[in-house]
């Protein structure tokens, strides 16, 4: 039974536990936060709940993060930063393979390949087994970009129903849009795969969809907290 | 020097000042990953992901609470989305209790004492609520269930599970705000 809150002042304050502990459907989500925008009670009422999910968080057993796993995060994230003048003073290259990580190598190399081959629509797949035969067999598609996409290079990464793109010197998107994934089958409307924005030369955003009976990767501009059917043409397509 | 300038230092892409910020708060993230997905190689797949994605986007907003919070609540959600993926929902109603229980089973590591009687701590506030309560908050936050899927699994009106989430919230921080923080 639900009881008589004074703390709640408005309406739609049933909906702060759900939204805080991730339970509101997609749709609910999105109209709580425009809501939250507008009601000075709400955020407040958010704030002072807020961390009681760290609470709930922290009452799980306590378990240490592998070293290796900190080690391979690090890599990959020292790769991405690039070099640093003060403490690699000649090093004006792109970061070794061996700095880049496994994934990240295979996408250079897929990258290097789709260059060499002449971009456009040509598609040229890498299938690679991981050397740590941790993730299994890895396969690399070659993106077609659009050129209003400035000489941007696309791949997208494939372990098992997993995938991520992996996204070179992609410019940032117009104000007020956000770049959204989708992934398509051979039937059915393109499925909404993760929103993001590119954070330096090199992007790599897991899609959020299993891969399973997808056939195509695409990329649009959309608004600010994307859509759930495209709104524009896509500006990256890869062909799995 | 404290996580929130850590942050501002990331957002620059500094990489040292990521180390540190992953340092100080890897293993609370990794608990919380092997928690929902029930698995070593799961939860480090979405310590990876978190982890990058919060050095490649991650904009940390003072208003979003602290900075362990906030690394928690992207592990969360990433974990949830792989819990989402694999599948395999229950929509109909059964027992709660038994699908709890079914939660992946978890391998034994070590725990330092201190981590230990934190964690301790904070799970006997959680059995200090009613069952009713603890029940929803653990469905969702753990388990990845919506209000609605609580509902239906619970045979209660969604309102009443969107109540007891709040008010389980707020006896969390009414009960825990002296004593632990």
């Amino acid at each position: 039974m639900v009881g008589r809150d004074p703390e709640a002042g408005c309406p739609q304050a049933i909906e702060i536990g759900a939204y805080i502990l991730g339970a509101l459907e997609p749709a609910e989500q999105e109209a709580f936060e425009r809501h939250l925008r507008g009601c000075s009670r709400c955020q407040r009422n958010l704030e002072s709940l807020q961390r009681s999910v760290e609470i709930v968080a922290g009452a799980v057993e306590r378990r240490q993060a592998p070293a290796e796993l900190k080690r391979r995060i690090m890599a990959a994230v020292e790769a991405e930063a690039g070099p640093r003048p003060a403490r690699r003073p000649l090093s004006v290259r792109r970061p070794a393979f061996v700095q880049l990580g496994f994934a990240g190598a295979f996408a250079a190399l897929a990258a290097a390949l789709f260059i060499a081959f002449g971009g456009g629509t040509t598609r040229r797949t890498v299938t690679v087994r991981e050397s740590a035969g941790r993730r299994g067999v890895v396969a690399t598609y070659a993106a077609s970009v659009s050129p209003r996409l400035g000489g941007a290079t696309v791949v997208v990464e494939r372990v098992g129903d997993q995938g991520a793109l992996v996204a070179y010197n992609l410019p940032a998107p117009p104000a007020g849009k956000v770049y959204e994934l989708w992934v398509a089958g051979s039937r059915g409307e393109p499925q909404p795969a993760g929103l993001f924005r590119p954070a330096g030369s090199v992007s790599r955003v897991p899609i959020e969809r299993a891969l399973l009976g997808v056939n195509k990767v695409m990329v649009t501009v959309e608004p600010r907290g994307g859509t759930l059917r495209p709104t524009s043409a896509p500006l990256v397509i890869a062909t799995l | 020097m404290a996580d929130e300038e850590l942050m501002e230092l990331v957002g620059q892409r500094d990489p040292d000042a990521f180390a540190i910020v992953l340092e100080r708060h890897a293993d609370a993230a990794y608990s919380l990953a092997y928690r929902i997905v029930g698995n070593n190689e799961a939860a480090e797949d979405v310590l990876q992901e978190a982890f990058l994605a919060l050095w490649r986007f991650g904009n940390y907003d003072r208003s979003k609470g602290s900075v362990r919070t906030w690394i928690l609540s992207i592990v969360h959600n990433r974990a949830i989305d792989t819990l989402r993926r694999k599948g395999a929902r229950p929509t109909q109603a059964m027992d709660v209790d038994e699908l709890l229980r079914n939660r992946p089973a978890e391998e034994r590591t070590e725990e330092t004492v201190a981590h230990r009687e934190r964690a301790a701590r904070l799970r006997s506030a959680l059995d200090l609520l009613p069952e009713e309560q603890r029940r929803v908050v653990e469905l969702a936050y753990f388990g990845g269930f919506t209000h609605a899927e609580i509902a239906a699994l619970s045979e209660l009106p969604i309102g009443t599970v969107k109540g007891r989430m709040r008010l389980a919230l707020q006896k969390l921080r009414d009960e825990l705000e002296e004593e632990v923080w």
